[in-house]
């Protein structure tokens, strides 16, 4: 089960792209006590829950953060259940304190960074307008210094994707090994940016080839998830998007979204909203956002690869083509390219190599390459 | 390593996660490799678990006796194994190529008859449903 924690809608950042609007509202410990008996009721006996912390900046609520660990650690049922939690930042935010709390509480740290100082600077800026890409650096470079693991995420946009190859070795450069790239679905993409994106990820595969040629593995998101699946045979039901069954977003005045990307405004109105954390879920608010043909993207029907891509993701779908279930177009030339490309990796590494990726047939497919 | 994200080590031990479980189990049963017993991987979460002999097989090879996992760090066991029948089985190099093979096949031949959500149709069904 996964949820996700808006403890603010506050950001001391204004990226171009945040599909969060901003608002000034952080969530009172009564909301966050009533969120953390919504997640232990509804998580089923044994089932793993991951909890992440998210906003807005969530470290500008770093005091508040450390109040709900200690609800969620105490609370009775706590030894019951496996449980993962994480902050994403945008990095702007970081001190040894931080580091010290996160490394007691083993909660993951996982950084929101495009790249490059050129790259950085153009999407994610301070509000005055400054960029933000020194500091993030510092920050990449001290957390990388006092955790035991940083991971980093890449919002991919048209503008931004020619330039992956560079962002990666950057990230790469600052000693960062898990990289995760994720498309702005919501951008306005072009049939020449899908004639592109082929290129771009057979370029991110020679980096890859590269770092495991130099004992150094690269884990970058598109080609180590596709490496996984290709490996099982496609994805299961269980790996799928369960937006609205096991996977839940919280506002800070306990608003619920089927996911994180679609709080929007966070506000209870909103077409997404699937109800508040002290009354029952209203889940047929869910079917408004549904594609009134099921005839739409039968192309997917058909595929033969459909097994093996993320067509079934949500939110994706919705920022793409306004429906949960209708695929847009980049999404599916972005699968298909990243399928391709894993499957060139994988061969190639091989056969180079000896066996590599047995690691990656039973990991979780957008961490298993985490070692 | 192992005092954070105790239980990504584990990966995601559980064979009902591949779909292809009748294709594990006859190729489990034609190379004739035995499970190795002790291993639970759900129920010791957390905890440090040793592998200990095959169930009913000789002493492992030695290539898998070097790779046998290392708990303390994460992703799941360094050595081609695979889940099947709530069971581990480890495999060798060469029955891990062997194995890879078959899935590599399968998406080979799937490449082949791969659809395209086109910009033009998106256009054409988002005006479609726009008047509806």
């Amino acid at each position: 089960m996964k949820y996700t924690i808006f403890v603010t809608q506050e950001c001391n950042l204004n990226c171009l792209y945040c599909y969060i609007n901003k608002r000034p509202l952080q969530m009172s410990l009564q909301t966050a006590q009533q969120v953390i008996d919504f997640i232990y009721t509804h998580t089923p006996a044994g089932e793993k829950i991951e909890i992440g912390f998210f906003g807005g900046e969530p470290l500008l609520e770093f005091e508040f953060i450390k109040e709900v660990v200690s609800l969620i650690e105490h609370y009775p049922a706590y030894s019951c259940y496996p449980l993962e939690i994480s902050v994403v930042t945008n990095g702007t935010i970081f001190n040894d304190e931080i580091a010290e709390f996160l490394n007691a509480h083993r909660i993951g740290f996982c950084l929101s960074c495009d790249g490059p100082p050129q790259v950085q600077d153009r999407s994610r800026c301070f509000k005055n307008g400054a960029g933000s890409s020194s500091i993030v650096e510092n920050t990449i470079r001290q957390a990388s210094r006092l955790l035991p693991a940083v991971l980093v995420n890449a919002v991919i946009t048209p503008c931004s994707a020619p330039l992956l190859p560079q962002t990666v070795e950057y990230f790469s450069s600052l000693g960062l090994r898990s990289v995760y790239l994720n498309p702005d679905f919501s951008a306005p993409w072009t049939k020449q940016d899908a004639a592109l994106i082929g290129s771009i990820y057979e370029r991110l595969g020679e980096i890859y080839i590269d770092s495991y040629r130099e004992g150094q593995p690269l884990f970058i998101s598109p080609l180590d998830g596709k490496i996984a699946i290709i490996l099982r045979g496609g994805y299961k039901a269980g790996e799928k998007c369960q937006m609205g069954k096991k996977e839940f977003a919280f506002t800070p005045e306990g608003n619920i979204f089927p996911c994180e990307r679609l709080v929007g405004d966070g506000a209870a109105d909103s077409p997404h909203c699937i109800g508040q954390v002290d009354q029952p879920l209203l889940l047929e608010r869910m079917s408004c956002q549904m594609a009134p043909a099921a005839e739409i993207n039968s192309e997917c029907l058909s595929c033969g690869v459909r097994d093996y891509c993320m067509n079934w993701c949500g939110c994706s779908n919705f920022m793409s083509s306004g429906y949960y279930n209708r695929v847009g177009p980049f999404l599916c030339a972005a699968e298909r390219a990243s399928i391709q490309v894993a499957l060139k990796v994988f061969q190639s590494l091989e056969e180079e190599l000896g066996p590599l990726f047995y690691e990656h047939l039973s990991g979780k497919p957008m961490l298993n390459s985490l070692v | 390593m192992d005092k954070i994200f105790p239980s990504w080590k584990w990966g995601v031990p559980k064979d009902v996660l591949l779909i292809h479980s009748k294709e594990i189990g006859d190729f489990l049963l034609k190379n004739k490799i035995q499970p190795f017993e002790e291993i639970n991987l759900l129920e010791s979460l957390g905890q440090t678990t040793a592998i200990k002999k095959p169930a009913a097989s000789p002493s492992p090879d030695p290539w898998i006796q070097q790779r046998l996992p290392d708990y303390s760090i994460w992703g799941g066991m360094k050595i081609p194994h695979l889940h099947y029948n709530g069971k581990v089985f480890m495999l060798d190099e060469k029955q891990w190529a062997a194995f890879s093979k078959i899935m590599l096949n399968k998406i080979k031949e799937k490449l082949a008859d791969t659809k395209e959500v086109s910009f033009n149709e998106l256009m054409e069904l988002s005006s479609v449903v726009g008047n509806l």
